[in-house]
């Protein structure tokens, strides 16, 4: 018998390679959404006004929030794509299981939030250098300009934690729906009523994650849940036919 | 030594059986040929032995394991047919070069000399190519792999008559080059024969036979002349097909085993023996009426 | 209407057009374009992507610090301040000579000179011109000259201090007339840089990160002008803005 033993994070591994370069469609989403993002942000936001007589003044807020927001949203979308058929088929002709499948996605997602995580923080960096020639300095504040390395720094790793976050739920939400097309509809009025309901829920929730100052904190309940959806995940999955 | 083995398999969707009871063995090394008419349950019989699917009763073993989610029975196995996808970021050759990492007797060079041989195009993406193509590409990944359970569903969908004799005749080279066990789905049993050491009939989600293409062969015979005299020989016997094909006359395929000794009498009175192509005959026990499509007409 | 709710509602019709740009289009152009979007080709425009944001990051630092507005942290303190002095000013009227220039939450915005060869200085004032305060104070000396500042009091915006900003009033001196216009209304547009909301959550909350720091808009202007020894003053119907200093 021909038959050698194989091993899961070997096979895990390949799969993950084999699928970071078959979902490079993906990435060009995110580049495309990103750079899409920071033309949005070089309008800046407009967070203050005021006026009088002679004089009105506003305050144009620049931030790479957008395009933060948007990579959030990308992740999201990514996740849950990556539970659907179309991207479960790519799976087929390769050696593996339902759980080298399910790992391969997990690494993906990873991989995808650190990338995404770095370049929209950067995004920020971009944002003010180009801001700086293609705008009159004498009606900029230095104050923020000049970002710290070390915000840079924390600001990089908050952002893939929350991707994280945010993929390991979008994955969840993907393989429910995988499980049983009742949650496509079940889990948007389930959470849409939840916040009817509970109007602080939704804030609550927030404030459980960020509403702390420690980043160490933040990491851990960021990593735990993100541990909990995955294992979650790979069991609703687990016994899940392929190809149906 | 069996590879696969099943016993008592059943699938059903609902109420639809598409699996029903079916017991079988497939033998290593050797060249089987899964046989069945449109729906019969090929397609599914071969994604619960590649581990796609889950029996609903019944037990399976690929290499001695539940193929379903098991890593093992997959390292060793790869299921063929044209819902195999590829993402457009791949060219061609690139697919012939990631499949590499996955199979541990991946043969490259022949992956690459059967890729120039059809001279399809490097550049292209899977999903571009026609249905022909795609079917010829994906074979190609079927031979080179070299896994030790190799399946084909319909993987001459589409195909054109040269491509196909191309595929049978590098299958069976390679196969002879480099043993393993390979399943082949087919509708059509006239192009596969050749190569087929077994073939397993199925109809309905059950085993019709399970035989060596030798065997099938010799299996029936057809007897064709006067109604009458051929009737008086095949009374009480179990016909598997007849048919009126002139006023008066008629053809009957029934096993050779129940008239053989008859047989000489047979040709003295008149009637001419025929030996039975085995895709008729795979036809014939397939089908649903003794009579064939032409049951519905006599009936209008 | 808050400019800020306005993005409010701005924000989610951004995304949503994203939303459709990724769902609708994108397919469409991969279809098209599918096999010039091999793998190798991605990874490169990712790795080119990649790189030009991170040197971004040394050439922020390279940039000169020059000609940005300077943001006190006090901004709103120096504002608040101002405008103490100003209403002192505009209540108390001194008659002290002062010297403006020294006075904490002023800032001088313009000096020009005139000469005067008439007898007489009346005044124009612009009506949309927000009263200001116009002190006199008469020089030692006849020299003909009539030297004018303006000054005006910190403007700030959630700490940002634009006061350097402020266009003077436009003034001119004809027949013994000196006119202040009040110039077109001026529009700034000030930008400032925000922390992301990664890193602004952590420093204020995610509440604090969203709340409009105050503005401080107490538009005061102060004229202060020394005219020559002899000359007479006609306050005409600005007599109560107008303000003698008895010179020494």
């Amino acid at each position: 018998m021909s038959s050698k033993k194989v091993s899961l994070m070997s096979i895990s591994f390949k799969q993950y390679s084999y699928k970071l370069r078959a979902h490079t469609g993906l990435l060009n989403r995110l580049l495309l959404t990103q750079i899409l993002a920071l033309l949005l942000s070089l309008l800046g936001t407009s967070s203050m006004g005021a006026g009088s007589g002679q004089l009105s003044v506003t305050v144009r807020s620049y931030s790479a929030n957008m395009v933060i927001v948007f990579s959030i949203l990308w992740v999201m979308i990514v996740a849950v794509l990556l539970t659907t058929k179309p991207y479960k088929q790519i799976e087929m002709p390769l050696v593996g299981n339902r759980l080298t499948g399910n790992l391969s996605d997990v690494g993906l997602l990873m991989t995808a939030s650190v990338f995404a995580g770095i370049t929209s923080t950067l995004g920020g960096v971009l944002l003010r250098d180009i801001m700086y020639f293609i705008s009159d300095r004498s009606t900029m504040a230095v104050d923020g300009f000049f970002l710290t390395l070390t915000d840079l720094m924390f600001g990089m790793v908050v952002a893939i934690l929350c991707l994280g976050l945010v993929s390991a739920m979008g994955y969840f939400i993907g393989v429910l729906v995988q499980a049983n097309k009742a949650f496509a509809i079940l889990i948007p009025v389930a959470t849409i009523g939840a916040l009817r309901v509970y109007t602080h829920l939704g804030q609550s929730v927030v404030e459980f994650y960020i509403g702390n100052v420690s980043l160490l904190l933040f990491a851990l309940k960021v990593m735990i849940t993100s541990i909990i959806l995955f294992g979650v995940s790979m069991m609703v999955s687990h016994r899940m036919e392929a190809n149906q | 030594m069996g590879v696969i083995h099943g016993v008592d398999l059943t699938k059903s969707y609902g109420k639809l059986k598409a699996i029903d009871h079916l017991t079988f063995e497939i033998e290593q090394n050797k060249i089987t040929g899964l046989i069945g008419r449109n729906g019969s349950g090929k397609t599914t019989l071969l994604k619960m032995v590649a581990g796609y699917l889950i029996p609903t009763s019944g037990e399976l073993k690929v290499f001695s394991e539940n193929p379903f989610n098991s890593l093992e029975a997959s390292a060793n196995s790869i299921l063929i047919d044209d819902t195999m996808t590829f993402s457009d970021s791949f060219t061609l050759v690139d697919i012939l070069k990631e499949m590499t990492p996955f199979y541990a007797n991946w043969n490259s060079s022949l992956a690459l000399g059967l890729f120039d041989y059809y001279s399809l195009n490097p550049k292209q993406p899977h999903s571009n190519l026609s249905k022909g193509s795609k079917s010829t590409f994906n074979s190609i990944i079927g031979i080179a792999s070299r896994a030790p359970l190799t399946i084909f569903d319909e993987p001459t969908t589409g195909m054109d008559s040269a491509a196909r004799k191309d595929f049978y005749r590098a299958l069976l080279k390679d196969y002879l080059e480099y043993p393993r066990t390979i399943i082949l789905s087919s509708h059509l049993l006239s192009e596969l024969e050749g190569i087929l050491e077994d073939i397993l009939l199925i109809n309905q989600g059950t085993k019709r036979l399970h035989l060596p293409a030798l065997e099938l062969k010799e299996l029936a015979v057809g007897l064709r002349g006067n109604a009458q005299a051929v009737i008086s020989f095949v009374e009480g016997k179990k016909i598997i097909y007849q048919e009126d094909f002139a006023q008066g006359s008629l053809y009957v395929v029934l096993k050779r085993e129940l008239v053989q000794q008859q047989l000489e009498q047979i040709r003295q009175s008149g009637l001419e023996v025929l030996s039975v192509a085995t895709d008729d005959l795979c036809v014939y026990l397939t089908a649903k009426t003794k009579g064939g499509i032409d049951d519905v007409f006599k009936k209008g | 209407m808050n400019l800020s709710a306005m993005n409010f509602i701005l924000l989610p019709l951004m995304i949503l057009i994203i939303v459709i740009v990724l769902r609708d289009i994108m397919p469409f152009i991969r279809t098209k374009m599918s096999g010039l979007f091999t793998w190798k080709r991605s990874f490169i425009c990712a790795g080119l992507y990649l790189g030009i944001l991170v040197l971004m990051v040394p050439i922020l630092y390279v940039l000169p610090n020059e000609g940005f507005i300077k943001v006190s942290n006090n901004g709103d303190q120096a504002s608040t301040l101002s405008q103490n002095v100003l209403s002192d000013l505009y209540t108390n009227k001194s008659n002290l000579p002062l010297d403006l220039d020294k006075q904490q939450g002023l800032y001088k915005t313009s000096t020009q000179t005139f000469k005067t060869d008439t007898k007489k200085l009346s005044f124009n004032l612009d009506p949309n011109f927000n009263p200001p305060l116009i002190f006199v104070e008469r020089k030692a000396v006849d020299d003909g000259e009539i030297n004018v500042s303006t000054y005006a009091g910190t403007q700030s915006v959630g700490g940002i201090d634009f006061t350097k900003l402020i266009l003077p009033p436009a003034m001119s001196f004809r027949n013994g007339t000196l006119s202040f216009q009040s110039n077109n209304r001026q529009v700034l547009d000030l930008k400032q840089f925000n922390a992301d909301v990664t890193v602004a959550q952590f420093k204020n909350g995610i509440l604090g990160s969203i709340q409009s720091p105050s503005a401080n808009f107490g538009f005061g202007q102060v004229i202060y002008l020394r005219i020559p020894k002899s000359l007479e003053l006609d306050k005409g119907a600005y007599s109560d803005q107008i303000q003698m200093i008895s010179g020494t």
